[in-house]
């Protein structure tokens, strides 16, 4: 009798593919994350208004600092502003109850992205993940499931995969960039912050330990760079995102990074799969539709599939292979990027180092002969906050600081910009060359030459 | 099976963590100092050695300017100006020893500092309200707003850069009862802001050092004890170097200022010229804060971080830089008027060192602090 071998064949390389593109999932997984994302969105905006930011932040604000290329977008009155954002948390809401899915997705897209551009200084990474979400969830079927009244169906397994893969490269590229003799031989700037919050009840004392910056700093990169793998690995998800519920809590409590930790604890159940939410649901409330999963009940016999043309596939995999690669441009540029900023913002560098600064601008006018000291004092703190640390804010200001010259009649002044900078607790030093006249520098995306190397990355 | 051994991979991986974090911290040397109590202990000896007697010095000083005031309106002549003058020299530099404490909550929100040290005072209003009628007191003075009231409305009318026969003349002209009664009505509302002041402080009455302490544990970090200090110090070197320094230098800040040379009257206290007396003064504050009277100060905690700037501890460094400040304004020959008339340069020595202090504070120290220089408590989310 011939030995028949009934052990199933290792998955080749094209049957990954054809179950990925091909095969059906339940699409419980992207409804859970439509509605935590919307939920978690409308929570935010309505934070910002509640907390007063639109006038703090923007109204207050006589000057604003713009991302490169998109000095264009004009600033509404106060009452544009007002209406952006509560539009943004209607259409969240929308988002969240799934009906009109991608037009509700696209009323936020465009009000979040429109406030989001008013002003650089605001910039955030959770933000900008908004956006680069919203971009993708447009050719996801989020609304394949969990909407009142339609049946629910299945969805191509990629789509939740592409949402996996986006979640996974902000904790990669966030693990990555700590991967540095400051954060992991120094400790800094966790023993700077550690300190900082020694005053905290309860915890506070234990922050004060000598040993926990270091244990905190690799236990943070550790948990960065591994913690999407383990989501996705079925045997250590519960752990991992137990893990991952008390790494964001403990961020929440020590850092002031407001929405942040929430929100990533909620796109992190990307990773769980459908049945794993039917049985916590069925085991903790029984409030959905006593069904078992989707292979034990033949779901896709009887579930209508969601159909996506293949330019959806092409975009998807257009706005990953972006997010993958974006990230790492920090290392065309010289020197270390964390101090010159040059490819640090859309990259996840999420809290990686401390920088504090303090910038005033030399104004000369060489056909009289008169020179002038101009603090940044007509911003907002923030906006002189961060203007202290970033190159290209110091540019821009120094564009200001001209047209304030010439609006009192001094045409063709030269500023130059005497920028110190503290970095992880170095003594502070120069940021800009003091002797470029900053008005002849062009904006560009390029390396710029203006921008000081700091003496201990310097070869 | 990884399932299985997850509990097991978890805690070996814990243990590795542990290891690797106390054999690096341990390579820095750093020593096992119980930072939240000594950082309690700074609060409680910035607040017991240096806040307290302060403003008591302040009040105490400004219940003797009321009096000398009182002696000087009842009879003027050189001998009464002379001590009126001293106790307004006084109270002045007491005045700069607080000047640091002008903190966020019952302090802040009771504009007490306003009310007693608003600089430049407006000579216009003063004349006006010396040819009011009406009577003058405390409730007069009232009345008024913040550049017409207070310690520089009082040097106004008791100095003048001419010398003080000018000043008697005027105490004695025409308007002479009336100018020295506003002196005297100024010098009672200056004394019972003085004595708020210590009210709102004592922990019998509004305890701002009740509040300033318990911040230290509210867990609002940008709200923080040691924040709430830097920021202060912070400000307090900005003014040094742009209107103390900057200004009468002729370091414009603004393209619409027609002044580019020396401006000898944009000093504090022209009239007076005792400019130089009160930075000092307000150095020696500044002093007091980073050192608690020889307590546990600023550079204690600064020491137990292990800041250090080119090996030095940061709390030496930003000691060094004070006494140079200071030195730098004591190499100042004659008044601040003179020297900018005369010896500019001197000057200018002084605001390149205020410029060095300002710099450390803002960026050296706050950075070590981990608190950012700010002005608001909106974390910007």
């Amino acid at each position: 009798m011939a030995h028949v071998d009934t052990a199933p064949a290792p998955p080749s390389p094209t049957s990954i593919r054809r179950r990925l593109l091909s095969a059906d999932a339940d699409a419980l997984v992207l409804a859970v994350f439509r509605i935590g994302f919307g939920a978690v969105m409308a929570l935010s905006m309505l934070r910002f208004l509640l907390l007063g930011w639109v006038h703090t932040l923007y109204v207050a604000s006589t000057f604003r600092f713009t991302y490169f290329g998109f000095g264009w977008v004009p600033m509404p009155p106060a009452w544009a502003i007002y209406a952006l954002v509560l539009g943004a948390l209607v259409f969240a809401l929308g988002i969240a109850i799934g009906k009109a899915y991608r037009w509700m997705l696209l009323g936020f897209f465009l009000c979040f992205t429109y406030i989001e551009l008013l002003d650089a200084t605001l910039y955030l990474n959770h933000y900008y993940l908004v956006t680069a979400l919203c971009l993708l969830l447009f050719v996801l079927p989020l609304n394949a499931d969990l909407v009142v009244g339609r049946v629910a169906r299945t969805v191509p397994r990629w789509t939740i995969w592409a949402l996996r893969l986006q979640v996974g490269l902000v904790y990669f590229y966030a693990g990555i960039a700590k991967l540095n003799a400051d954060w992991l031989v120094e400790a800094m700037p966790l023993r700077i912050w550690l300190a900082a919050r020694g005053g905290l009840p309860v915890i506070g004392p234990l922050l004060d330990l000598d040993w926990m910056p270091w244990a905190m700093s690799w236990a943070g990169a550790t948990f960065d760079l591994s913690i999407a793998f383990l989501l996705a690995y079925r045997p250590t998800r519960k752990a991992a995102y137990a893990l991952a519920v008390a790494f964001h809590g403990a961020t929440y409590v020590l850092f002031n990074i407001g929405i942040f930790p929430w929100m990533m604890m909620l796109v992190a159940l990307v990773f769980f799969e459908a049945d794993e939410f039917r049985a916590l649901g069925d085991r903790l409330c029984r409030f959905t539709r006593p069904r078992a999963t989707a292979a034990q009940h033949g779901i896709h016999s009887v579930s209508m599939p969601v159909r996506l043309p293949r330019a959806a596939q092409l975009i998807a995999a257009l706005l990953l292979a972006f997010q993958l690669a974006f990230p790492l441009r920090h290392g065309l540029y010289p020197g270390n990027h964390l101090w010159t900023e040059e490819g640090l913002r859309f990259a996840w560098h999420v809290m990686v180092v401390e920088k504090t600064g303090h910038t005033d601008f030399h104004v000369t006018h060489p056909a009289t002969g008169r020179s002038w000291v101009i603090p940044p004092d007509d911003l907002t703190p923030e906006q002189e906050k961060q203007l202290s640390v970033q190159p290209d804010f110091i540019w821009q200001y120094a564009q200001h600081v001209e047209q304030q010259f010439v609006a009192a009649g001094y045409d063709d002044v030269e500023v130059r910009a005497e920028a110190y900078v503290s970095f992880n607790g170095r003594r502070s030093q120069p940021l800009i060359d003091p002797a470029v006249d900053l008005t002849e520098a062009p904006r560009t995306l390029g390396s710029r030459s203006w921008i000081l190397p700091h003496p201990a990355f310097s070869p | 099976m990884l399932v299985r051994s997850l509990p097991g991979l978890l805690l070996r991986c814990s243990l590795l963590l542990l290891v690797v974090a106390t054999v690096l911290s341990g390579c820095r040397g750093d020593g096992t100092a119980d930072r939240t109590a000594l950082r309690q202990a700074m609060l409680n000896d910035i607040g017991d050695r240096v806040i307290l007697p302060a403003h008591d010095q302040a009040a105490s000083d400004a219940a003797a300017l009321v009096i000398a005031l009182e002696a000087l309106e009842a009879a003027p002549s050189a001998a009464t100006l002379d001590a009126a003058q001293a106790a307004w020299l006084t109270m002045a530099k007491s005045w700069r020893h607080v000047a640091a404490f002008n903190l966020r909550g019952p302090v802040k929100r009771g504009l007490y500092h306003n009310r007693i040290n608003s600089w430049p005072t407006r000579p216009d209003r003063l004349e006006e309200a010396i040819a009011d009628a009406r009577a003058k007191d405390v409730a007069f003075v009232q009345t008024k707003g913040s550049t017409t009231r207070g310690l520089p409305a009082i040097e106004y009318l008791i100095f003048d850069a001419s010398g003080d026969s000018a000043v008697l003349d005027s105490l004695a002209g025409p308007n002479g009862e009336s100018r020295r009664a506003l002196a005297r009505a100024i010098a009672q509302d200056v004394a019972g802001q003085s004595a708020d002041l210590v009210q709102a402080w004592s922990p019998n009455g509004g305890d701002a050092l009740g509040t300033f302490i318990a911040a230290d544990t509210e867990g609002r970090f940008l709200r923080s004890s040691v924040s709430r200090l830097v920021n202060e110090l912070s400000m307090l070197a900005e003014d040094l170097r742009y209107n103390q320094l900057g200004a009468p230098l002729g370091i414009s800040r603004d393209p619409n200022d027609p002044r580019s040379t020396p401006d000898p009257m944009a000093v504090e206290a022209p009239y007076a010229g005792a400019t130089v007396d009160l930075l000092r003064a307000q150095l020696v504050g500044m002093r007091t804060l980073v050192t608690a009277n020889d307590g546990v100060g600023l550079d204690d905690y600064l020491a137990s971080l292990d800041a250090q700037i080119d090996g030095q501890s940061m709390g030496e460094a930003l000691l060094a830089n004070l006494d140079a400040l200071d030195a730098a304004l004591a190499a100042i020959p004659g008044s601040m008027r003179d020297a900018l008339a005369q010896d500019p340069e001197a000057v200018q020595s002084a605001y390149d060192e205020a410029v060095n202090l300002l710099r450390l504070v803002k960026t050296d120290v706050a950075g070590w602090l981990g608190i950012s220089i700010t002005f608001s408590d909106n974390d910007g989310d």
